[in-house]
């Protein structure tokens, strides 16, 4: 199982260049600006110890989903994928 | 119908909507084929509704999803939109997007669109629908649970041998300030505001050229060859309803300050704050403002969800080059004589339903966002034409 878990950070921006440094830290997407200031927010991914050294940068972090929340969401999206097409007779 | 569908029955969708609504839609397959690694080249398709002769000056619009690869939900949430407005048209009845119950018991919607309407819609609105912008990322980020946060295309790497190395983001692939050295100041350039990179494993990477990207490619393809008035490019998450600029913020008082004036480059800063802000007419920014509120009002009706981050996106996002609602709204100001595009780029849901929805206890609800912003989008184009009041 992945002990990967969905969280938020936000932190000053400075502190983001050491986050290439962080083992098991992915980003994921665009950073986006907390109401309206220079403060940056950045989703992610990452586990426990990559949590521990962000904060430890001073960085607030907030566990959106945890490692087993965030399996059972990917695991629930991959058993629905289908190969099946929309017919378009009003059916769908 | 099932969600979320593989790439082949996405493009198998496309098909069948051509065949089951011959008169009102069409089939037109994209001229430029993916090159991808360990896929075989694919074209692939986009859906054009329309009952406009083609030589009407009737407005058009271009609706992009699943550009990057690991956003599953807008690509079937586009599908299932269109099959529900050809069927509505078809049997001469309303559009409905059914009531949502929320995980409180609280009830929001339905949103229902006269019969009427929905005719003024398909016979004065060309919509070109490209659901999947993106069909080789999206299958590799099927293919395995590790893969499902991939973004970018699966162009060949330059360094063959690192995975990571491998594709190209193509929401930075744009011709629009695509370099981004020579725009911006060196501090600009080295500061995290500023999401795009040279970095091949970054998932940010703008690629080796502006529009190496056959996805980028026919996206171009479309603007160049369709008469498009608006365009929305859907991508997910963080409840954002967006419009140009993404590479500065925004002002309407000096024409001057514009991408394509040498005078500023290596000069803008991307931060927030009037040092430099990116020329924006300001009729058309007040129109943008318009249609934004607009669909985030539809959106709250539907679902009682606040996408109430509404605005520039380089005033709610980190700024960045390249993007595909940029590149549409820019060429207006590059090409001779092109239209004036109205540009958006909606993220929908937020981090809880991530990149991959629950198909049960998240998905519905997107789906009805993105049909109230589409329906929205298409209900204002049709009264902006003239064909409503």
């Amino acid at each position: 199982m992945s002990d990967l878990a969905v969280i938020k950070i936000e932190c000053d921006p400075s502190l983001s260049a050491q986050f290439k440094t962080i083992e098991n830290l992915r980003l994921t997407g665009r950073p986006s600006r907390v109401a309206g200031t220079e403060r940056l927010s950045f989703d992610a991914v990452a586990d426990a110890a990559a949590q521990e050294q962000l904060r430890a940068l001073g960085c607030a972090v907030t566990i959106v989903k945890t490692p087993e929340e965030y399996e059972e969401n990917v695991r629930r999206a991959f058993d629905a994928i289908s190969d099946t097409p929309m017919k378009f007779d009003g059916s769908d | 119908m099932a969600y979320p569908m593989t790439s082949t029955a996405i493009e198998a969708s496309i098909g069948n909507a051509a065949n089951a609504y011959s008169t009102l839609c069409q089939r037109v397959q994209l001229p430029f084929s993916t090159n991808s690694v360990g896929m075989p080249a694919r074209q692939y398709s986009g859906l054009l509704i329309t009952k406009v002769a083609a030589n009407s000056e009737r407005p058009g619009l271009l609706a992009t999803a699943g550009m990057h690869a690991r956003e599953w939900a807008q690509p079937d949430a586009c599908l299932s939109f269109a099959g529900k407005l050809l069927h509505a048209y078809k049997h001469n009845v309303a559009f409905v997007i059914p009531a949502f119950i929320d995980s409180t018991g609280a009830t929001f919607g339905p949103i229902t669109v006269a019969a009427d309407r929905v005719k003024a819609i398909i016979e004065n609105v060309s919509f070109f629908l490209l659901p999947l912008a993106n069909p080789d990322g999206r299958e590799f980020s099927m293919s395995a649970k590790v893969n499902s946060r991939w973004r970018k295309t699966r162009s060949p790497s330059a360094t063959p041998g690192i995975p990571d190395t491998i594709g190209v983001d193509p929401n930075r692939n744009f011709d629009i300030a695509w370099d981004f050295d020579v725009y911006y100041s060196a501090a600009a350039v080295a500061d995290p505001h500023l999401a795009a990179s040279k970095q091949p494993a970054m998932e940010n990477y703008i690629g080796p050229t502006p529009f190496s990207e056959a996805e980028t490619k026919n996206i171009k393809w479309i603007l160049d060859k369709n008469k498009v008035d608006f365009f929305i490019d859907l991508h997910s998450f963080s409840l954002k309803i967006m419009y140009p600029w993404s590479i500065e913020t925004n002002q309407s008082a000096n024409a001057a300050k514009n991408f394509r004036n040498g005078a500023f480059d290596h000069r803008r800063d991307g931060k927030l704050g009037n040092a430099y802000q990116e020329y924006f007419p300001a009729h058309s920014l007040t129109h943008h403002k318009l249609i934004a509120e607009k669909m985030r009002d539809a959106i709250l009706v539907a679902t009682g969800r606040n996408y109430g981050a509404v605005g520039g996106i380089a005033k709610l996002l980190s700024t960045a080059t390249g993007s595909s609602s940029d590149y549409a709204f820019s060429r207006q100001f590059t090409i001779a004589g092109s239209r004036q595009i109205h540009s958006f780029a909606i993220e929908f849901g937020d981090i809880d339903d991530h990149f991959q929805p629950d198909p049960v206890t998240k998905y519905p609800r997107i789906e009805r966002e993105v049909h109230a912003a589409l329906i929205t989008l298409l209900e204002y184009i049709a009264i902006w034409s003239g064909a409503i009041s």
